[in-house]
């Protein structure tokens, strides 16, 4: 099952440390707000994208953090960047589009717009801008990335020829080439034939990405991400076939990654609750749309349908909450039954139980029996019959209730 | 195959270059193949292009130019030889060599070149069959060789080993064949090492190989009977390149000397000891000749050929072969020795293929045609014999052939090939400067060059860059007024200056040279660093003009608002007897009619857009725009507005005449002399794009000669002797609007006050400290409200600050700002980030002081930042030039002692010193205080003046400041 998409946490912003600068700048060469905000969800890269494409003025409504945080963010980085020793340079966006001369806005407050755009790179990696010194080669291929990243394919080609002409050794040639000639057969083929898709998406991932990746660099996001939303919206019409899960559409919209859409997906999946892989794929969604409540439902559902999926899952922390739970789990009850994880996760977030009506029910006992009780613990009545019925099931369990969410 | 070379392979999309493969066989009948990639016009491809290095990731994922069948092509030679990693030239494989040239052959794309320059597509032709025979030459040599079905056909081979599996090559229609031979692997090796065989040895050679040669059906040669004749010596001098793989490109360029013996009907080498033989085809003759009379003539031959290296025979006393690598040697063997050589008898002969025979221009004409509305024609030849070659040609050969110029240098040349295959030399810097002078104008075949009107001026350029001796025929008019125009100004006797100032010699040679230019009816550029006295030389021009009564309208001055003030205290104190009105603020309007009064007139850009219709209908002697950078967008209302003003004579001063990009410059000039450097579009090309991006630093120097006669540009560095070893300029600020307000209010408050405590105490000492800190807010109101927590009222001094430091920074000046306060420097630290300009600074709480004065001294930052106290004695900051006083001192003592961090001893270079002071200020009070005070310092002990503040000012003085600045409000 492919969790690899995205792999980075999301982070608590009063966690923002100057750490995670310097993670960033070690995987994208600079440290840009914008690019941060996009990994950790904080804008979907639906908007970001519709920005690009001149479709919303700026991303002043589109920003998921608030005002204040967003101030504070901008301070904290300031203070990492000096702290780091960084130099930050303006950066301008401009249009996914052939006339695409004036620089685009992201948000109508300068400082804002400066802070979300601004590039932080370390003092040796900015740019010279030495009027004679400059490689024409080197302006180039950095054109080439420039209107691959901006799915702008016939120009690249055109590019591609110019950088040929000057300098026909670059061995990245035919890296380029390769990927100019797949952006022009998506673009003339937008619609992939139910049967090529399976075909589709193993080229994009075992050719594709890996090429754009070890080429384009940072710029690769935008690249694949116009790739996946291709595959994502031929796939909208074929209903989800346990042997080729690849083909829900739910998978590609994870990789652009657009959530949302994922989600929405997947809900209306009639084999979401059944399939181990779907209620994986729900899990993460929830999760990086914040919704702890239902990412930890969905976890639970999941382990009752594939226990080792969510361990797997555990163990990548891919949900830092979830990893918490699992730990504190085996802690607490070493040596008992696996089973009762989602129980478990219920006596630790009580919360849970109010959110149960958007999700089927619980299928094992342990799970059943705990949140029958929580119920009535909740609304007040007597829970005597209830706990016995826990206790013969798991006495561990029942002592554990009454010490969390009873003793409360 | 994966879906990417799936991809790859349906890609149909044009290419603009192809691979080709270029086919040559070398002497020795070995032939070696070339990689290019040719651009194509008209579906052809233009060869020889450029050289293509294999790569060997372009194998495993091609580009588009490499087809699958390049691919294997390509990984048919590195698989035969690793050698053909990153080359792009080398050996045929060894193996299976016919199915790889019908690969070859298959693209469609090898091409052999029959003739320099004339590259033909090779094709697969028929295979034949070739047989073994013995050849007579002319010699009387008997050979072993292929015998082709027609003569045409080339033997050639892929490796060295004779006669092992030949190749033929018809020269006629240029197609590659297989030869077929029925020699079995014993006949193969019994010819292998067969040399050919003059007449004494064919008998030996039958006595031992008869019998073998006869089993193996080989063919041999036969006995040839002989007689003795007598002949004439005669010296052969041949020039021909060889190929010696140790030599560089594997080519030595030699000359061999030979002995030739002429009879009635045949004429050849003596080679060896032996008398040369000759077969009339039935009998075969040996010549006669005299040995001394060799040695004689070859002892006079190496004489005249000294300067080669030389090289004799084995056992022979006298050198036979000379060569060398250096052009200049084979130019001065075609320029003047080959005179001597044939005055000896000696015949010269060039051999095929040999890359070193010069011929020079004789002389060079230019035909000058009548001028027209539109600009004028001319045309430039150059003679070579007989023959007449137009320079445009030649250049466009250049062009075609896309070939790179040669570095200019002291006898380096450049060489054309003629179209008789002779090599043109003309020297390097010559071609390299009439090409980028050129280069630009529109050429036509048969007319020539086209100079436009307003770029007459180049003609002086094109006159400068011709040989002096070159033949000018025609219209010469245009020719002599761009050659005085380019002459340095005629300097005038300085005596005839008349300002109040004691002019330094380069600020005179301005002046002159803003006479020189008005003399010859164009408009000039002052672009004189800063600090070097632009305004002082343009009042010293202008008051020169109203002395010789040629100001008979006002010039016009266009100047930022904030220089109003500063232009018009100037002017009177230097050139008092000129009138002068400011035409600024509400009133204006009113002075419209008396203009005419007035001999200078001051006006802001700002107002310029508002007052144009009046500046229209204005006569004006000169417009002048100070700071003319504010122009440098020619899209913008101000630069439209100005180029609607009619004037006589027009002037730009600027400091900096591009800040971002050559634009700028385009613009301003573009302003002055309408045309003269063409088009935007054509700078853009021609200039900016190459001297921006490419770096192509001859463009730029073509571009500074081209603007010579308009602008004149002196930096720091080169008028240093003419310098002071310091320059204190004091400069005026006028506050902003919001900042006047708010300083305003200050100082109401402060008064109020400061009264009200005054009177409630008696003790002298608090008192004076309440003056002091009222002073200080009116001060750092001065310097900038952000001081006093209100950072959204802007500070104009900052701002001038900011800018000059931008301005000095392009200028590669190094400058220390002095500021007491410490806050403040932050903020000009701040705005120096924006900037992307580094600095250093060095408060009271800085660390590592010694590291930070290093760094500075090492050059590491532009602008150093430093708090008064921080700047106290012990640094030494003689890298510095410029010194800038944010604010004025209490103290004139620490003043200088500050000015003097960079004007040490060991400061080699002039410095400027800067006084920054808001006008009507407080400062301005505190400055004048202080110059009252420095008379009364001079007698007093320097370390004493250092001492305390209290020392420069006592209560009075506080208060008398306060009382000034109260009577102005």
């Amino acid at each position: 099952m492919n969790t690899h998409n995205p792999g980075y946490n999301i982070v608590a912003l009063n966690d923002f440390t100057i750490a995670m600068v310097e993670q960033h700048l070690s995987q994208q060469g600079n440290y840009c707000l914008l690019d941060w905000l996009l990994q950790q969800n904080r804008l979907a890269y639906s908007a970001y994208e519709a920005w690009r494409y001149g479709q919303i003025e700026t991303l002043d409504t589109r920003l998921g953090i608030g005002n204040d945080e967003l101030q504070n963010l901008i301070v904290k980085i300031e203070q990492h960047g000096k702290a780091l020793g960084l130099v930050n340079e303006p950066h301008d966006y401009f249009k996914w589009a052939e006339n695409n001369q004036k620089p685009l806005v992201a948000s109508t407050t300068v400082a804002i717009h400066r802070a979300l755009t601004q590039h932080w790179l370390r003092a040796q990696d900015v740019p010279q801008l030495d009027l004679f010194m400059d490689n024409s080669a080197v302006i180039c291929e950095n054109e080439i990335h420039a209107v691959l990243a901006g799915r702008q394919f016939e120009l690249a080609q055109k590019k591609l020829q110019r950088l040929t002409a000057l300098n026909a050794k670059h061995p990245k040639l035919g890296n380029y080439q390769d990927l100019v000639n797949y952006g022009l057969h998506m673009q003339t083929c937008t619609v992939v034939d139910a049967v090529l898709l399976a075909n589709e998406i193993t080229a994009l991932e075992q050719e594709v990405l890996p090429l754009a990746s070890e080429t384009l660099g940072a710029s690769a996001r935008d690249y694949i991400a116009f790739a996946w939303r291709r595959l994502s919206q031929s796939a909208q019409t074929i209903a989800f076939d346990s042997q080729q899960i690849k083909l829900h559409c739910s998978y590609a919209l994870m990789q652009i990654p657009d959530w949302t859409a994922a989600l929405g997906a997947l809900r209306q999946e009639p084999e979401l609750f059944v399939s181990a892989s779907l209620l994986q794929r729900l899990a993460l969604c929830h999760e990086r749309l914040q919704h702890h409540n239902e990412a930890m439902i969905a976890w639970c559902l999941l382990f009752e349908c594939d226990s080792n999926a969510v361990e797997a899952a555990c163990e990548a922390k891919v949900s830092p909450q979830l990893w918490a739970l699992w730990e504190d789990f085996w802690d607490i009850n070493d040596g008992g039954a696996k089973s009762f994880f989602p129980a478990f996760v219920f006596i630790k977030n009580p919360g849970l139980v109010h959110h149960l009506h958007k999700f089927p029910a619980f299928n094992t006992n342990s799970s059943k029996a705990m949140i029958d009780l929580m119920k009535i613990h909740i609304a007040g009545g007597n829970e005597i019959d209830a706990r016995k019925a826990l206790q013969n099931i798991s006495p561990a369990l029942l002592r554990l209730y009454l010490n969390g969410c009873a003793a409360k | 195959m994966s879906f990417l070379a799936n991809l790859r392979q349906q890609n149909n999309s044009e290419q603009p270059l192809q691979l080709c493969y270029l086919l040559s066989i070398d002497q020795q009948h070995i032939a070696h193949l070339h990689l290019c990639l040719a651009e194509l016009h008209q579906a052809r491809p233009h060869l020889p292009g450029k050289p293509y290095f294999v790569q060997l990731q372009h194998l495993e994922r091609p580009p588009q130019f490499l087809s699958p069948q390049d691919r294997n092509i390509l990984q048919a030679l590195v698989t035969a030889d690793a050698e053909w990693f990153n080359h792009q030239s080398g050996g045929l494989p060894e193996l299976n060599t016919w199915g790889f040239l019908q690969e070859l052959l298959a693209t469609g794309r090898c091409y052999s070149e029959y003739q320099p320059g004339r590259w033909q597509l090779l094709a697969q032709g028929e295979d034949c069959s070739l047989q073994l025979c013995w050849l007579i030459n002319e010699r009387g040599e008997q050979f072993l060789d292929w015998q082709t079905p027609q003569s045409e056909s080339k033997v050639f081979y892929v490796s060295r080993t004779r006669f092992c599996k030949p190749l033929l090559y018809n020269t006629r229609d240029h197609r590659l064949g297989l030869a077929i031979t029925e020699l079995n692997a014993q006949a193969e090796k019994a010819i292998s090492k067969i040399k050919p065989l003059n007449a004494d040895a064919v008998e030996y050679f039958l006595q031992c190989h008869q019998d073998d040669w006869e089993q193996l059906t080989l063919p041999l040669p036969v006995l040839l009977s002989c007689e003795e004749t007598s002949a004439q010596l005669i010296p052969l001098i041949v020039c021909q390149s060889v190929r010696v793989p140790s030599e560089p490109h594997g080519i030595r360029n030699e000359i061999q000397l030979h002995f030739a013996l002429a009879t009635e009907h045949y004429c050849t080498r003596i080679e060896g000891k032996s008398a040369p033989t000759y077969w009339d085809g039935s009998r075969l003759h040996q010549l006669q000749y005299d040995e001394s009379e060799i040695k004689l003539r070859q002892a006079e031959i190496a004489r005249n050929l000294a300067y080669f290296s030389a090289r004799q025979h084995f056992g022979e006393d006298l050198p036979s072969v000379w060569y060398s690598r250096k052009e200049e040697d084979w130019q001065q063997l075609f320029g003047e020795t080959i005179h001597h050589l044939t005055a000896l008898g000696a015949n010269v002969v060039i051999a095929q293929h040999f890359f070193q025979h010069y011929v020079f221009a004789d002389s060079w004409q230019v035909e000058m045609q009548k001028g027209d509305d539109k600009g004028v024609h001319f045309s430039i030849h150059l003679s070579v014999g007989k023959l007449q070659i137009d320079l445009g040609e030649l250049l466009a050969q250049l062009q075609t052939l896309n070939q790179q110029l040669k570095p200019a240098g002291k006898g380096k040349n450049q060489r054309f090939t003629l179209p008789d295959g002779r090599l043109l030399l003309i020297p390097a810097a010559q071609i390299k400067s009439l090409t980028e002078e050129l280069g630009d104008l529109r050429y036509e075949a048969g007319v020539g060059f086209q100079l436009p009107k307003r770029e007459l001026h180049r003609l002086a350029s094109i006159h400068h860059r011709l040989p002096s001796a070159t033949d000018w025929q025609g219209d010469l008019d245009h020719l002599h007024n761009a050659i005085n125009l380019h002459q340095s100004p005629i300097v005038l006797d300085s005596k005839l200056s008349c300002v109040n100032a004691e002019l330094r010699p380069y600020q005179w040679l301005g002046v002159c040279w803003m006479q020189h230019i008005k003399q010859h009816n164009i408009n000039g550029l002052l672009a004189d660093d800063m600090g070097l006295g632009k305004t002082l030389q343009t009042l010293a021009h202008l008051s020169f003009e109203h002395q010789q009564q040629r100001l008979t309208h006002p010039a016009l001055i266009i100047m930022p608002t904030t220089l109003l003030q500063n232009w018009a205290r100037e002017i009177k104190r230097f050139t008092p007897q000129l009138r002068v009105k400011i035409i600024h603020g509400v009133n204006r309007h009113q002075w419209w009619a008396s203009l005419n009064e007035y001999d200078i007139v001051l006006s802001s850009y700002q107002l310029l857009i508002n007052d144009l219709e009046h500046w229209q209908a204005q006569p004006l002697s000169w417009l002048i725009l100070d700071e003319a950078q504010a122009i440098k967008n020619p899209r913008t209302r101000v630069s439209q507005a100005v180029r609607e003003i009619a004037c006589e004579n027009k002037l730009c001063l600027s400091g900096t005449p591009v800040e971002n990009h050559l634009g700028e410059l385009w613009s301003i000039l573009d302003f002055l002399m309408p045309g003269c450097l063409g088009s935007a579009k054509h700078f853009k090309s021609h200039f900016q794009k190459p001297v921006e991006l490419d770096g192509n630093a001859n463009r730029m120097a073509q571009l500074l000669e081209r603007i010579a006669p308009f602008m004149l540009r002196r930096s720091k560095d080169q008028i240093a002797r003419d310098l002071p070893a310091k320059t204190e300029i004091y400069q005026s600020i006028p506050l902003n609007d919001d900042q006047q307000q708010f300083y305003q209010q200050l100082k109401s408050l402060c008064w109020s006050d400061l009264q009200t405590q005054l009177d409630d105490t008696d003790a002298p000492g608090q008192q004076h400290i309440m003056v002091l800190n009222a002073l200080l807010k009116l001060r750092q109101a001065c310097c900038d409200p952000a001081l006093l927590d209100a950072p959204h009222i802007s500070s104009a001094k900052r701002e001038y600050c900011v800018q000059m430091l931008c301005e000095l920074v392009a200028e590669k000046r190094s400058v220390l700002v002095f500021s007491q306060f410490t806050s403040m420097l932050e903020l000009l630290a701040e705005a120096l980030t924006k900037e992307n300009i580094p600095y250093l600074m060095l408060t009271g709480k800085s660390q590592h002081r010694q590291q930070l004065v290093d760094d500075f001294q090492a050059g590491k930052a532009p602008i150093f930042l430093i708090s008064l106290k921080a700047g106290g004695t012990g640094l030494n900051l003689t890298h510095a030039d410029t010194v800038i006083h944010y604010d004025p001192w209490w103290n004139q003592a620490a003043e200088q002692q500050a000015t003097d961090r960079a004007h040490r001893i060991g400061q080699d270079k002039p410095v400027f010193v800067y006084k920054l002071i808001t006008e009507n200020t407080i400062e301005e009070k505190i400055a004048a205080l202080q110059a009252r005070k420095a008379v009364l310092s001079q007698h007093v002990n320097n370390q004493a003046q250092l001492s305390g503040e209290n020392f420069a000012f006592k209560f009075e003085d506080l208060m008398s400041l306060w009382q000034e600045e109260n009577s102005i409000v």
